[in-house]
């Protein structure tokens, strides 16, 4: 079956944004553009999956900026995958999608998702988006976390996993610590 | 830490030593450690570098009282493994600053109490020659109990009204959860 697999950069403290949606605290680039190790991490998450999944704010986020010619001249590679890559929006309040190869679902997602992992494909993935993730987390609906932790604390803002009741167990599958200081933490909940 | 670290950076620094939870917390809601790791050799190995690295411990009143009974107690504790003895051993030689308003005495002649101004004497430490110190937190003691709470629910028990002894006890209170333990207190670290 496909893998639904999350990926979200977190400071320290566990913040996947500070206080009003700031994340500029982002480690992932260096002088103009992108940070190189970052940059090829991205195309190789990219290249494994065929589906991407978002919650409204990065979806909005992430379509003003991906078709742009900007994001086309400075990060051509992971621009080109992000616009074709098949997308998915659970949204309630949207109604009106722009970006190429986007869908807004509307339906129930718990289904919505199971009948993806059922269908051949290569992995799913949902990138930033703490409430989808808070949401599918608690369901169960997510079979791989990566937490990349950014060496910063924030002190204050958005919590990672807000709002979950009961416990996940993780099993930590393996690490990987990049240049620039972050470290991308793989783990899958334990069965 | 290197020698030559430590002259590069002139100061003594303050490591935090804690164990969280991949969100974010030291405790469970009603004080909760059972999620920390039990420890293996690997573990105590970590231990064991970082109490060479340093020769302060930096600790709060809460945790203190059951710090100082359990570890100076290990060595002649006939149920301490070898590991147990070693990190006593380190320890007993470790200047220990204990940060507490109310805290009249220690047993430890190795303690010394820190009331007030705590900051400037932090500060006043770390421009003293020595090596780093390390201010043991959080859930740091908790991987060290986890073993013993499994066993034992009344030191579950004990140990959340110990952590919550701050918030919720009178200090008659919090010196008689910390009596009642003695015997099934474990390791607190």
């Amino acid at each position: 079956m496909r893998k639904v697999f999350m990926f979200n950069l977190v400071s320290l403290d566990g913040y996947f944004e500070g206080p009003n949606r700031d994340i500029s605290w982002h480690n992932v680039t260096s002088g103009s553009g992108m940070d190189a190790e970052f940059n090829e991490y991205a195309v190789e998450m990219l290249s494994d999956l065929d589906t991407l999944i978002f919650g409204r704010v990065t979806y909005e986020l992430m379509a003003s900026y991906w078709p742009t010619p900007d994001a086309m001249k400075n990060d051509p590679i992971v621009a080109e995958k992000m616009n074709t890559l098949s997308k998915i929006v659970f949204s309630k309040t949207l109604d009106k999608i722009e970006w190429h190869n986007t869908r807004l679902a509307k339906a129930d997602i718990e289904e919505e998702i199971l009948k993806m992992k059922q269908q051949p494909g290569k992995d799913v993935a949902i990138l930033g988006s703490g409430s989808i993730v808070s949401l599918f987390a608690q369901r169960g609906l997510i079979d791989e976390y990566r937490i990349m932790v950014n060496p910063v604390v924030l002190g204050s803002g958005n919590p990672m996993f807000k709002g979950i009741k009961d416990r996940l167990n993780l099993k930590l599958l393996k690490t990987r610590t990049f240049r620039n200081g972050n470290v991308l933490l793989y783990y899958e909940p334990t069965k | 830490m290197t020698t030559s670290g430590q002259e590069e950076s002139k100061m003594r620094k303050v490591i935090v030593a804690m164990q969280v939870t991949l969100d974010g917390f030291i405790e469970g809601p009603n004080g909760e450690l059972d999620w920390a790791m039990e420890e293996d050799e690997e573990t105590w190995k970590d231990h064991f570098e970082l109490m060479r690295s340093v020769d302060t411990v930096l600790l709060g009143r809460v945790m203190y009282p059951a710090y100082e009974q359990y570890w100076l107690a290990a060595p002649t504790n006939p149920s301490s493994t070898k590991n147990e003895i070693e990190y006593a051993r380190l320890a007993d030689k470790m200047q220990k600053i204990v940060f507490s308003k109310t805290l009249e005495k220690v047993e430890w002649k190795t303690t010394r109490i820190v009331k007030d101004h705590i900051a400037e004497e932090i500060l006043r430490m770390k421009q003293q020659p020595g090596k780093d110190m390390v201010l043991l937190g959080g859930a740091e003691r908790a991987a060290h109990v986890e073993a013993d709470k499994r066993k034992d629910i009344s030191v579950r028990e004990s140990l959340t009204s110990l952590r919550q002894g701050i918030g919720r006890l009178t200090e008659k209170e919090y010196e008689k959860s910390i009596h009642v333990q003695s015997g099934i207190t474990r390791r607190l670290l």
